[in-house]
């Protein structure tokens, strides 16, 4: 799965850290997330997409859905 | 690092190292009574005296897991996975060996073969997601 993490954090300015402070979770877990080496549970990427206030959609891409025509 | 899960590493090793400190040391006072004492039933209750601080670190551990996130607690359940399967195959292998005239493997000698293989499924693990 493909994710906009790393985009969306940067535009504010976020490091991993902080990010992965006001998530609840390790810094390896979100550098895991944004290096595409582990995909969130569904009550995570909920907290993710409430945090940066979008869509889990908009965040999370499926690897079919970016490869499609 | 937040302040909850800072707060849950620390209580973990402020009570994981000494519960093993104190393990250590009843082993090493409990090993000449054991050897002492006469009945058999005051033997096994004082062979049985260093468990005491090891379940509590047991405990420790358990509740240090349970802080942890989703990650983290998917790598454990992944080491635990591989060091219970190896120590399965290692210590059935060592007795099918013991056929073949191998010293017999002291049953202790478990815990001890579990836990090096978990430190490094977790060690690999962790690595894994770096």
């Amino acid at each position: 799965m493909n994710n906009q993490l790393r985009v969306l954090r940067a535009q504010r300015h976020w490091s991993q850290a902080e990010l992965a402070d006001a998530l609840g979770v390790s810094r390896q877990t979100v550098n895991a997330i944004e290096t595409g080496k582990y995909d969130p549970s569904l009550p995570l990427a909920f907290k993710i997409a409430q945090l940066f206030n979008a869509a889990i959609e908009a965040i999370f891409i499926s690897n079919e859905e970016s490869s499609a025509p | 690092m937040n302040q909850q899960r800072l707060a849950a590493r620390r209580r973990y090793i402020t009570r994981f190292i000494p519960a093993m400190s104190v393990y250590a040391i009843l082993v090493v006072l409990m090993m000449p009574l054991v050897r002492s004492v006469d009945p058999i039933w005051a033997k096994m209750l004082l062979a049985l005296v260093p468990t005491v601080p090891v379940a509590f670190a047991v405990m420790e551990i358990v509740r240090f897991i349970a802080s942890q996130d989703e990650l983290e607690r998917r790598l454990q359940f992944e080491a635990v996975g591989v060091a219970a399967l190896l120590t399965c195959f290692l210590t059935f292998a060592w007795g099918l060996l013991e056929n073949a005239g191998v010293p017999r493997l002291p049953v202790v000698m478990v815990t001890p073969l579990f836990c090096s293989i978990y430190g490094l499924a977790v060690w690999r693990a962790h690595r894994r997601f770096q």
